[in-house]
């Protein structure tokens, strides 16, 4: 496993505001050892099938666990999903898709379309610490994915 | 059958049955009464043409009679008688008899074609008007055996002498003494007797009035010229009944055979029937020309009524048609414009009207159904475009009103741990004003989607346990503690039929205000009721805490209206507004009561029939 490709983490967020404190999170929790972060759909679409400027990428090295924010300019977050989980290749990646609101319509349209989890970024700082740190935890070291 | 049909056929029976009837009757017993008219005709003529044929032969008789009784021709008679041929007074006295009696009673001058004396013992002609017949016997002949004794009249024979028909009277000539001298006989002239007979009446063309013998031979001509007499024989019913001896009426075919009505009469004297008739074709002449006419006129009259009750029948159902086939057009199509359109002023032209009317009232309700679903369309869409709207506009408050928020509290925590020992008291001071404000505005953000989402879900009605629901609801609002300081009185609740989880939002909002308004008070009362009334039930929360000027009631349900400071009683002013939305969407009312100082009541209802 190259060092280069090996990432943990790809966090999908177009506030980076939001992405520096999921970093802050993750880093806290000790579990901020490989984590990119791309800004909207089309990238994290590039990231994920290994084209564009990632095109050095091995997609038979995909992320462990895909943060994904629904709301993204250019390609929306259930674009990304679809485009992941209909990809034999990717498919068993899982994908968390956190957003800010519980009232998002697309909740629904996205466990349909085979997220493996929903979380909304609390705004109290410690509640969001901890949410993340809890999903880091969770799916890169309890979760065991497909050998 | 259609109603036209129905109408003419009806005009055709009525008028036509009647005339028919009425026409047949008049036939039948104007046919009765002519033949029975005929009838007594006929008769009568047959009784009159006996007496004339009886009269004509008595008239004979006694004419002979008379003849044989004069003296010369007495005395005449007897010289031959008595002196026989040989002597020439025999001569001279036949002479004498022939030129002085007998001749002048021949035609044309007298009645007689033939006239003879008779000798009584040979039955000799002695003296004739016809000479050849001198010499010849009639000693066979039956009218000189009866004339011998007295007048008789010999019916018609055929006379072997003569070689032709004859009819004979006979009469015997005596002497003063009223000894048979001779006998006296004359031919008849069977010409005459045809004139008699067929004599008409004059009343019609056709009668005819005829003497057939027992042989059945014309005896005198039926039509006068036609040579029958005695030369062909006759057997129709009438001929027949009359030579079997009787007298009557019948209606047969005669020896032409043409039916006529027949009257026959035996004559036993003269041994023959005497026979009328009349074709039956010119005694009914007058009613069958009648009923020929009759038969005309009902049926020039069967045409009229009949182009009548049609014409009739036609202004009758075409306007009916007209109905007929508007109202399918209306039913069929829908073509509510179409018009009947008629300015009869009779019962089918006051429906047409009424159907136009109807049919008008029909569209405009129609149009303006038809309007009204269409703006209905249109609301429903608008009002669908709104809430979608509405959705995404929360959807994006409650997205990018958070993120900042989140950054916010996010960075004033880094500031914390990172740059501790940088801040004095008053710096970590003002970094936690910044969290809390942080955190007030996501609450707020929070009730106010809440509250919005309150009006726009659609309700999942359901019955409640009210009661149990109030005691849940401030078990879950209340710790232990706050439990002993609060004495919390629950009626029996009507149960409702209401959506559940907005109903508990309700609960909560009311009995966490009741709680809060009472927290200063040593004994908290919070009492729950709830009772039917007219339709409704009216649930109410009562608690003794501030209470609240009624001057400010209006505010009470406004969305972050409060009427006390966030100091005293903490809260946004969105709970109240919630309320009053659930319970409005339910069909509800809420309202409140309150005194500073000594509490309030809020009041809700709910409809008892449940959610409208």
């Amino acid at each position: 496993m190259s060092h280069m490709h090996a990432v943990d983490v790809l966090l999908v967020e177009d506030n980076q505001q939001d992405a520096e404190l999921t970093i802050r999170s993750l880093r806290k929790h000790k579990l901020a050892n490989n984590v990119s972060v791309v800004e909207d759909g089309a990238e994290a679409l590039d990231f994920v099938f290994c084209r564009g400027k990632f095109e050095q990428r091995d997609i038979n090295h995909p992320p462990r666990v895909i943060f994904l924010d629904l709301k993204l300019p250019r390609v929306g977050g259930l674009e990304v999903l679809r485009a992941i989980k209909q990809d034999a290749r990717t498919r068993s990646v899982p994908v968390v898709v956190v957003t800010s609101s519980r009232e998002d319509p697309d909740v629904k349209a996205a466990y349909e379309l085979g997220a493996n989890s929903y979380v909304v970024k609390p705004v109290d700082f410690e509640s969001f610490t901890e949410a993340i740190g809890n999903l880091g935890l969770y799916w890169l070291l309890i979760n065991q994915p497909p050998k | 059958m259609k109603v036209r049909s129905r109408i003419t056929l009806l005009f055709v029976l009525l008028a036509i049955v009647p005339v028919v009837v009425v026409g047949f009757m008049a036939y039948y017993t104007g046919r009765q009464s002519i033949e029975q008219v005929e009838i007594n005709h006929l008769v009568s003529t047959n009784l009159m043409k006996s007496s004339e044929l009886t009269r004509w032969i008595e008239s004979n008789q006694q004419r002979m009679e008379e003849l044989a009784q004069r003296p010369l021709l007495v005395q005449y008679s007897d010289t031959m008688v008595r002196f026989g041929p040989a002597n020439p007074v025999y001569d001279l006295s036949r002479q004498a008899l022939e030129e002085e009696h007998l001749k002048p009673r021949i035609k044309p001058a007298g009645g007689f074609t033939e006239m003879s004396v008779i000798s009584p013992d040979g039955g000799i002609i002695l003296a004739s008007s016809d000479e050849m017949q001198e010499g010849k016997y009639y000693s066979n002949q039956r009218f000189f055996a009866e004339g011998k004794a007295h007048t008789y009249t010999q019916g018609v024979f055929y006379s072997l002498p003569l070689q032709q028909t004859t009819m004979m009277v006979s009469t015997p000539i005596n002497d003063s003494r009223e000894k048979l001298v001779a006998v006296l006989a004359g031919r008849l002239d069977l010409g005459d007797l045809s004139s008699i007979m067929s004599a008409q009446s004059g009343l019609s063309r056709s009668e005819k009035t005829y003497l057939v013998n027992k042989s059945n031979f014309f005896v005198t001509e039926p039509y006068s010229g036609q040579g029958y007499a005695l030369k062909k024989t006759v057997r129709t019913q009438g001929v027949q009944a009359g030579l079997a001896g009787q007298d009557g009426v019948a209606f047969y075919d005669d020896y032409r055979n043409i039916p006529v009505i027949g009257a026959y009469k035996w004559l036993p004297q003269y041994n023959m029937c005497l026979v009328t008739e009349v074709d039956q074709a010119e005694a009914y002449a007058p009613i069958n020309s009648m009923a020929g006419t009759m038969i005309t006129i009902v049926s020039v009259l069967a045409l009229l009524v009949l182009a009548a009750g049609f014409f009739l029948a036609r202004t009758i159902t075409r306007p009916l048609a007209r109905l007929v086939a508007g109202a399918a057009e209306i039913g069929r199509h829908g073509h509510l414009d179409r018009k009947i359109g008629t300015d009869a002023r009779d019962e089918i032209g006051e429906l047409s009207r009424a159907f136009d009317r109807m049919a008008n009232e029909l569209k405009m309700t129609t149009v303006s159904i038809d309007e009204l679903e269409h703006r209905v369309h249109e609301r429903t869409a608008q009002l669908e475009a709104a809430n979608r709207e509405l959705e995404a506009f929360s959807y994006s408050v409650s997205h990018d009103l958070r993120a900042p928020l989140r950054a916010i509290d996010g960075y004033t925590r880094i500031l914390l741990e990172d740059y501790q020992p940088l801040l004095d008291e008053e710096g970590k001071r003002i970094c936690s004003v910044i969290s809390e404000g942080a955190h007030k505005m996501s609450d707020l953000i929070d009730d106010l989607l809440t509250f919005s989402r309150l009006g726009r879900s659609a309700l999942n009605p359901s019955s409640i346990d009210m009661e149990a629901m109030a005691k849940a609801v401030f078990q879950e609002l209340t710790t232990a503690q706050d439990r002993k300081r609060i004495d919390f009185q629950v009626e029996a609740l009507p149960p409702v039929l209401a959506d559940p989880a907005l109903l508990k939002q309700v609960w909560v909002n009311l009995l966490s205000n009741s709680i809060k308004f009472s927290r200063k008070k040593r004994r908290a009362v919070v009492r729950v009721r709830g009772e039917r009334s007219d339709g409704e039930i009216v649930y109410s929360v009562k608690d003794n805490g501030v209470g609240f000027d009624m001057q400010y009631v209006d505010k009470l349900f406004g969305v972050f209206q409060r009427l006390h400071s966030v100091k005293d009683f903490d809260g946004n002013g969105v709970g109240l507004a919630l309320v009053q939305r659930v319970v409005h969407r339910h069909g509800g009312r809420v309202w409140a009561e309150g005194e500073i100082d000594k509490g309030a009541t809020f009041y809700f209802t709910l409809p008892a029939q449940g959610v409208i």
